[in-house]
């Protein structure tokens, strides 16, 4: 049973569709919420998660009145997967994002491709990678299917 | 009636075939059209032996020789000509048998070749264009011709005539495929390597796209040095070279055989390719080779003068010069400064050497010598010597390319060139051919250093490591050059799998020497680093010239190993490291290059930007203190940083405006680069202000490609610089658009109300409507059709809004090719635009004031698309949204008639109002995040924001006096100026702390007066007795002097502005009515800003 699960998602609306989500599938799981690169790396170090869920563009740091955010992460969720991953915890990881590419940028990955990294990196902890598209809802089916592993 | 027989029908088709084409009567009685019909007719359906038999024959007739154009007599022919679709093996036979029938012409023109080749090498022009004449007397009009006479024109300088050449023959054949072909070729006379990449790559990948391969796989052919630029793969184009004449077809096919023959991969039947490539092979005049063999001997004997003779003895000689360059390069560098600079005049060979003693020297940055020897190798393309030339980077960069690559190319030159090197035999199989390659002379006459080589070749082969490890340690001090010992220490340690020794090495020669990393296997080094998860300061060294120089893409192996290295150091913190055992060399790579603010963000264990600056400026600081950094570059860089944190600050509450490029960062990043561009820049011939070649698809705004030393070179560098501030991927504008705009805020915002009300109509996997349980059960009363109605046009709704946010997002993507599309960020260059260029690069006297010209002009033009990206959505997309609704409204009107549904249609109703304004919002995030729109600030709050700011970049608390009022009168600061007046004030604070003796105890006061029509801010700060007698010493005239530019007004612009100059600077950028004084009251130094009108003047 998933106890505690973290959510790194610096969209709000994201944010609470995805939370809303989670409340229904798994009312009990506590779900601690990071909204930038930086909190999301800070709560995956003092916390072990059953499941995290990552965004995948994130900004540095938290944004507030008097803070941009710092550097956007075009892979920050990858990048915080893979500080998981390094650690050795037991936290299956699910990627939800509606990054496709980045336009006409030399290094761009596309969705497919990066699935592939994703899975090849996070191995046996690799939960997924879904596309979040406002107009479907297929992202709360395949979130449900990565979250039970059925 | 008989059974239709296709076999029975194609024979008597080649037969009728034949017999119209063996009448003499008849063939020149059909007109070329009907005789090239004929043959196509003969050719796809013939018998393989009947083909043959008749083929060869068919050719003795001038008619058919004409339609085949095995002699080209005027460009216009090509209008006529008519390609044959033939399976490939047909289509061999039928070239084989037209290059033999011309084969004698065909001699000639080799031989010819090979005299324009060794002139336009060597910089013989005129003689060069000469011999193209008499290659047009000897096998007539080529676009081989035409290509290589606009190079000759253009390297001769006589640009005019270039143009209207060109012109002329586009006008002869006004045929789609020619015009582009010789627009083309015009271009790669100018800049090739840009061209290639952002010209003709566009366009091969879009008939890629388009399923052309074949014509894809033809403009590589023509222009793409593969795999020195991509990746080398067997080309499709053999029915395709048979477009043009047969002098055409013999060069095309001649690189095509050689290229497909290279594929080590390729089955071994590829007999009838290998026979056709020999038959062409046989046409090319036969190599010298005992003049190379007795110059190599000399170089590796260490007769480096000898050597150095005889190669500028035999520049006459092409292949042999090419082969060359790279020893010769060597030994002049071996000679190093006492020996004068050898005598080669200016051509290509020249610049080949030079670039290769770059490489050599290890002193410079080797990007812009690779880049022009690729160049080179496009502009020799069709040459035999561009094959020799796309091969001297494997040759000296060894390990800085891919084995493969190198291979492919060896083995494509040993095809090339009938003679024999070791060397390149030992390129071509060998993974570490230092390794293996044998001298010309016997051991005995080799100098000492060879003779160490040889034992480390023999203790690799023994696998004997001690060994090694001794040898080149003697190597070290015997190699005459540099880079000798570290190819054959990372040959040796490769070969033996010592990777971790190599990694030890590496680093240590990468602290001392940046440049070095092109010889090392880097790849490997930074592969063994990442699979063994090595975290040790070596390896952090090494990664961190990986990432900067060669893939950045593993920005993650640097940050992970960074982490791991503190984490093992038991902090996490940089300036928490005990530094006291790491060499000085080391430690000043490790804190000025490795510990960025980039890679400390990684940490993730920061609360927020300033703190991290704040680390920043604290290793600085303790750089500075140390001597490892210059004065200068610390000035500059807490000064950049103190500059970030003001934009951020001023941007922050600004969270509306989202368009932002990091200007500061990026002109950080791109330094390295554009200087010495610049310096070509400066130092390269203008030739003329004429020098525009208009393509021909359009006049005005045509893409401009220009060619002349120093137009190429503007274009080169604005080129670096767009690309960097349109997608570079940390700062670049693209970041903005893609990751903050088009990748989900947009389509979020947009949905969030329809969701929030229930409009939208969730799809399944497969693209079915989901049904809406909200209204079904809203609805539980009204009939079922009803219901049925309303969840299908709400989903006939949500497709059409997701269709048009999905347009919309179209017009958010950024071009920077001229393609017909809808995206509204187009950035690529008219004619027009160079002007500005060069007018930017004319007032530029300094590499950054280069930049500073083209960021202006860049975001002139983002200003404009944000202005039309403003007009889309507020306009367009408004309508366009609006429209939708009342269509949604009409349908749910007709649906449900006399059924109030009052919830669903309050809830379409308050939805299209909301959107409304939610548009309104989106197209506020199209603006600067500085804009001018943002808020008007008074000073005082101005100065209370910049000393918040500093004490949180600094970690001190600034203790200061803040003016409650500027002499009674009120003054307010709009956005765009605000930035430069915090930065000017943070400056000035900073100016303060370092000066003034105390450190960051300096209490710093300001104060505010009413000065006439205008006003003054003073910051005044006490200092020591011994500083105070600085100043009166003499620093502080000579400060004064520095600040109004008269004698270091140069010296502040080439280190990029620094301190008080800097203020200046930045004030008056803000204000042109701003002056700064500094003077010396009692013991107290004082910084007095004056402003000359109550309001800022732009």
């Amino acid at each position: 049973m998933l106890k505690r699960i973290l959510l790194v998602e610096d969209n709000d609306y994201k944010r609470a569709r995805v939370r809303g989500h989670l409340q229904d599938v798994c009312p009990q799981a506590v779900v601690d919420e990071a909204r930038s690169f930086s909190s999301g790396c800070k709560l995956a170090d003092e916390t072990t998660y059953d499941l995290a869920i990552m965004d995948m563009s994130l900004p540095t740091h938290d944004r507030s009145p008097s803070e941009t955010g710092g550097k956007f992460r075009a892979l920050g969720g990858r990048e915080i997967a893979r500080k998981i991953m390094r650690r050795a915890q037991a936290t299956r990881i699910v990627f939800v994002t509606q990054y496709d590419s980045f336009s006409d940028a030399k290094r761009s990955l596309t969705l497919t491709s990066l699935n592939d990294v994703l899975r090849a990196e996070c191995r046996e902890s690799y939960a997924g990678l879904i596309y979040f598209d406002t107009s479907k809802g297929t992202w709360k089916d395949q979130l449900t299917k990565a979250i039970f592993g059925t | 009636m008989g059974r239709f027989n296709p076999d029975r029908r194609r024979h008597q088709q080649a037969k009728d075939a034949r017999i119209r084409l063996t009448n003499d009567v008849m063939v020149r009685a059909m007109t070329l059209e009907n005789v090239l019909a004929e043959l196509a007719r003969f050719t796809s359906s013939a018998e393989p032996h009947e083909f043959r038999q008749t083929f060869s024959k068919l050719l003795n007739k001038d008619r058919i020789r004409q339609a085949l154009l095995l002699k080209m007599e005027s460009v216009s022919d090509l209008a006529e000509k008519r390609s044959f679709a033939a399976p490939d093996d047909r289509l061999l036979d039928m070239y084989e048998a037209m290059i033999k029938n011309q084969s004698a012409m065909l001699k000639d023109f080799m031989l010819l070749r090979a005299a324009f080749e060794s002139q336009l090498l060597t910089g013989q022009y005129e003689q060069a264009l000469q011999t193209l004449d008499e290659i047009r007397i000897c096998s007539g009009e080529s676009l081989w011709l035409i290509r290589h006479r606009l190079l000759a024109l253009s390297k001769a300088g006589r640009l005019d005539e270039m143009n209207s050449y060109a012109r002329q023959c586009q006008e002869q054949c006004d045929e789609p495929l020619t015009r582009l072909l010789i627009d083309n070729f015009l271009l790669v006379t100018s800049d090739p390597v840009t061209q290639v990449d952002q010209t003709i790559a566009p366009h091969i990948a879009e008939l890629a796209d388009g399923r052309a391969d074949h014509w894809a796989d033809f403009l590589k052919l023509n222009f793409v040095p593969f795999p020195l630029m991509g990746k080398g793969q067997k080309l499709s184009c053999i029915s395709v070279v048979q477009s043009f004449s047969l002098v055409d077809l013999v060069i095309l096919l001649d690189q095509l055989l050689r290229n497909n023959l290279a594929i080590e991969a390729l089955p071994a039947e590829n007999k009838r390719e290998r026979s056709l490539y020999e038959l062409i092979s046989s046409l090319r005049p036969t190599t010298d080779s005992a003049q190379y063999r007795s110059f190599v001997e000399h170089y590796e004997t260490g007769n480096y003068d000898e050597c150095r003779k005889l190669f500028l003895q035999t520049l006459n000689s092409s292949s042999l010069a090419i082969f060359g360059a790279n020893l010769f390069a060597k030994a002049v560098e071996i000679g190093g400064s006492q020996d004068k600079e050898p005598d080669i005049p200016e051509s290509l060979l020249k610049d080949l050497v030079d670039a290769l003693r770059v490489l050599y020297a290890l002193k410079a940055s080797p990007a812009p010598a690779i880049d022009e020897i690729k160049a080179i190798g496009i502009q020799l393309h069709q040459l035999p010597s561009g094959e020799a030339a796309q091969l001297v980077p494997y040759q000296a960069l060894p390990y800085h390319f891919p084995a493969a690559d190198r291979k492919f190319q060896a083995r494509k030159v040993s095809s090339a060139y009938a003679f024999e090197s070791a060397y390149i035999e030992s390129l071509r199989t060998h993974e570490y051919p230092v390794l293996t390659h044998p001298y010309s002379k016997n051991g005995a006459t080799l100098p000492k250093y060879r003779e160490i080589k040889q034992r480390l070749r023999e203790g690799v082969a023994e696998g004997n490591l001690s060994s090694v490890t001794s040898e080149l340690a003697v190597l070290a001090e015997a190699a005459p050059l540099q880079r000798d010992y570290l190819e054959l220490a990372s040959a040796c340690l490769s070969s033996l799998s010592e990777m971790r020794l190599l990694v030890e090495i590496c680093a240590g020669e990468l602290a001392r020497a940046p440049h070095a990393f092109t010889a090392f296997p880097m790849r490997s080094l930074v592969s063994h680093i990442e699979s063994n998860q090595l975290a040790d300061l070596d390896s952090l060294i090494v990664t961190e010239s990986y990432v900067r120089n060669i893939d950045s893409s593993k920005d993650y192996v640097l940050n992970e190993t960074y982490e791991e290295f503190l984490r093992l150091q038991g902090v996490r913190r940089p300036t928490d490291l005990n530094l006291s055992n790491i060499e000085p060399a080391k430690r000043r790579v490790l804190l000025r290059d490795i510990s960025t603010i980039d890679t400390m963000e990684f940490l993730g264990s920061f609360d927020g930007s300033n703190d991290v600056r704040a680390e920043r400026i604290k290793i600085l600081d303790s750089m500075a203190r140390e001597d490892l950094i210059s004065p200068e570059r610390h000035k500059t860089e807490v000064t950049d940083i103190l500059a970030q944190a003001t934009v951020d600050n001023a941007s922050a509450e600004f969270n509306a405006h989202r368009i932002d490029v990091d200007d500061i960062a990026l002109k950080r990043k791109l330094m390295d680069e554009i200087h010495p561009l610049y310096a070509i820049y400066r130092a390269a011939s203008d030739s003329g202000d004429e020098n525009f070649i208009r393509l021909t698809d359009n006049d005005t705004t045509a893409r401009a490609a220009v060619v002349g030393d120093k137009n190429t070179a503007i274009l080169k560098l604005y080129n670096t610089f767009l690309h960097a501030f349109l997608f570079d991927e940390n700062h670049g504008l693209d970041k903005n658009l893609s990751g903050e705009i088009r990748h989900g805020f947009f389509s979020n915002t947009m949905g969030a109300k329809l969701g929030d009300r229930h409009l939208l109509i969730e799809t399944d996997q497969d693209g079915n409507p989901k049904p809406n349980e909200y209204w079904a059960q809203a609805y539980a009363l009204v009939p079922r059709d009803l219901v049925a109605s309303i969840d299908s046009n709400l989903f006939w709704f949500s497709e059409k809004f997701s269709e048009l946010l999905s347009n919309a997002e179209q017009w958010m993507k950024v071009a920077t090719e001229s393609v017909e599309g809808p995206r509204v960020f187009n950035y690529w260059i008219s004619t027009d635009d160079f002007e500005h260029l060069r007018s930017a690069a004319d007032r530029a006297e300094t590499s950054e004031d280069l930049l500073d010209n083209f960021l202006e002009l860049a975001w002139n033009r983002t200003e404009t698309h944000l202005a039309t990206m403003r007009e889309r959505i507020n306009v367009d997309f408004r309508k366009q949204v609006d429209d939708l609704f009342v269509q949604l409204i009409d349908r749910l009107n007709d649906a449900k008639g006399s059924v109030a549904l009052t919830e669903l249609m309050t809830a379409v109703s308050q939805t299209r109002n909301d959107i409304r304004e939610d548009i309104s919002a989106i197209t506020e995030w199209f603006r600067r995040s500085d804009s001018l729109e943002a808020k008007e600030l008074s000073i005082q709050e101005l100065i209370t924001i910049s000393i918040e700011c500093y004490s949180k970049v600094r970690r001190i608390q600034v203790a200061s006096e803040v003016p409650t009022t500027i002499g009674g009168i009120l003054v307010m600061v709009d956005g765009r100026q605000r930035k430069g007046f915090l930065a000017a004030l943070m400056n000035l604070y900073e100016n303060c702390i370092r000066h003034s003796g105390y450190g960051t105890d300096t209490p710093i006061s300001i104060r505010g007066t009413q000065d006439g029509e205008g006003w003054n801010l003073s910051i005044t700060n006490p200092v020591r007795p011994d500083v105070k007698e600085l100043l009166e010493d003499g620093a502080l005239h000579l400060a004064q002097e520095r600040i109004s530019g008269k004698s270091y007004a140069g010296l502040a612009r080439t280190e990029g502005g620094t301190g008080l100059r800097k203020v200046q600077n930045q004030l008056g950028q803000t204000s042109s009515n701003f002056q700064l004084s500094i003077d010396l009251q009692d013991h107290s130094f004082v910084a007095r800003i004056d402003h000359a009108q109550k309001n800022f003047v732009s």
